[in-house]
């Protein structure tokens, strides 16, 4: 039995052949698995996208909350403004009565006594005049400061109060564009998916590619033993066709 | 794959040629192994142009007017255009 050179380059060409077949194989189901666990990791972080998401809508609620209680408190300072305002009006009244008495009650005694109201007398009453207007503008005073304090703390609860509504609505609109995300995460790792699909394919594809180059050299070189004169071979005309294949099979001179 | 198939491959086995060049060197049976592999992916492929071209392999095996030598010389094209299919396939 002769054997041509071509006829031994086979058997390398398609070992080679079998082992790219192999190696395709392995390194496709390697990189799908890869892609397969990244699109875990993907949809991992989706999950916690999502968490964050719902994270702010909580916060956003309870900043609601708040500002709902700085409403409350501004209201309840309103209200102590507008009582201070009415308690102060009735102490100065309740003071000027009490002023009028205490002059009407001079007066009295002044007469009682058989002394005009001139002199001393009018000094003594005109003093009680002025110490009644004193204290009436100094409750008046005092009552204003109040008020004011009250007012102040009104005006900084609606604020803390639109503070709150404000950033509560931009953690919802930031809520809702990370849940966005969320779901673009969701649809890259459903393409993961895929492309893990589409890369064992395309490696089951190559390898199968491969194992059908391997079979093809080997049914060259097989051939041509079978041509071989000892083992009766007698058609020759199969092996041109054979040798145009691309598998390097063995050529009539081989043989 | 088919018994017909298996058939086919122990019949190339028992050629006389067969038998004195694997016993020269193993490499030829590893080459037989290359060929039942080959004829395996294309059997196992779901693609309409494998399923195709192992009916038409199935049919060269079918035919008793042709030798083994013939018959692999067949088998060889058909191969040839199952990997040209499998590359368009890709």
């Amino acid at each position: 039995m002769t054997f041509g050179s071509s006829t031994f380059s086979n058997l390398g060409g398609a070992a080679s052949d079998l082992f790219a077949g192999l190696g395709a194989s392995e390194k496709g189901a390697l990189q799908a698995q890869g892609l397969r666990i990244t699109a875990s990791g993907t949809r991992i972080g989706a999950q916690s996208t999502r968490l964050s998401a719902e994270g702010l809508r909580i916060k956003a609620q309870g900043d609601l909350a708040e500002a709902s209680n700085y409403d409350i408190a501004g209201t309840l300072a309103q209200q102590n403004e507008a009582y201070t305002e009415q308690s102060t009006r009735v102490q100065q009244m309740q003071l000027d009565r009490q002023v009028t008495q205490a002059i009407g009650g001079q007066q009295a005694s002044v007469a009682g006594a058989g002394f005009a109201s001139s002199g001393s007398a009018q000094d003594l009453m005109r003093d009680s005049a002025s110490q009644g207007a004193l204290a009436h503008g100094v409750l008046g005073q005092q009552g204003a400061i109040t008020e004011a304090g009250f007012e102040e703390q009104a005006t900084s609860f609606q604020t803390m109060a639109a503070a709150g509504r404000a950033t509560a609505a931009g953690e919802t609109d930031i809520a809702g564009k990370t849940d966005a995300i969320a779901t673009q995460q969701d649809a890259i790792a459903t393409q993961q998916d895929q492309l893990a699909v589409q890369t064992q394919q395309a490696a089951d594809n190559q390898a199968s590619g491969d194992f059908i180059s391997s079979a093809l050299k080997g049914v060259a070189a097989i051939a041509s033993i079978a041509l071989a004169p000892e083992t009766g071979g007698a058609s020759l005309a199969g092996l041109a066709s054979l040798a145009s294949m691309g598998g390097g099979a063995a050529t009539p001179s081989d043989i | 794959m088919s018994a017909k198939m298996d058939a086919f491959l122990t019949e190339v086995r028992h050629m006389p040629g067969f038998i004195a060049a694997s016993a020269i060197d193993p490499k030829w049976s590893e080459h037989l192994d290359a060929i039942e592999r080959g004829l395996t992916a294309i059997y196992n492929s779901a693609a309409a142009e494998m399923i195709e071209a192992f009916d038409k392999i199935q049919a060269v095996i079918d035919r008793a007017d042709l030798s083994i030598k013939e018959q692999l010389v067949e088998i060889g094209k058909l191969l040839t255009e199952a990997r040209a299919a499998g590359r368009s396939v890709h």
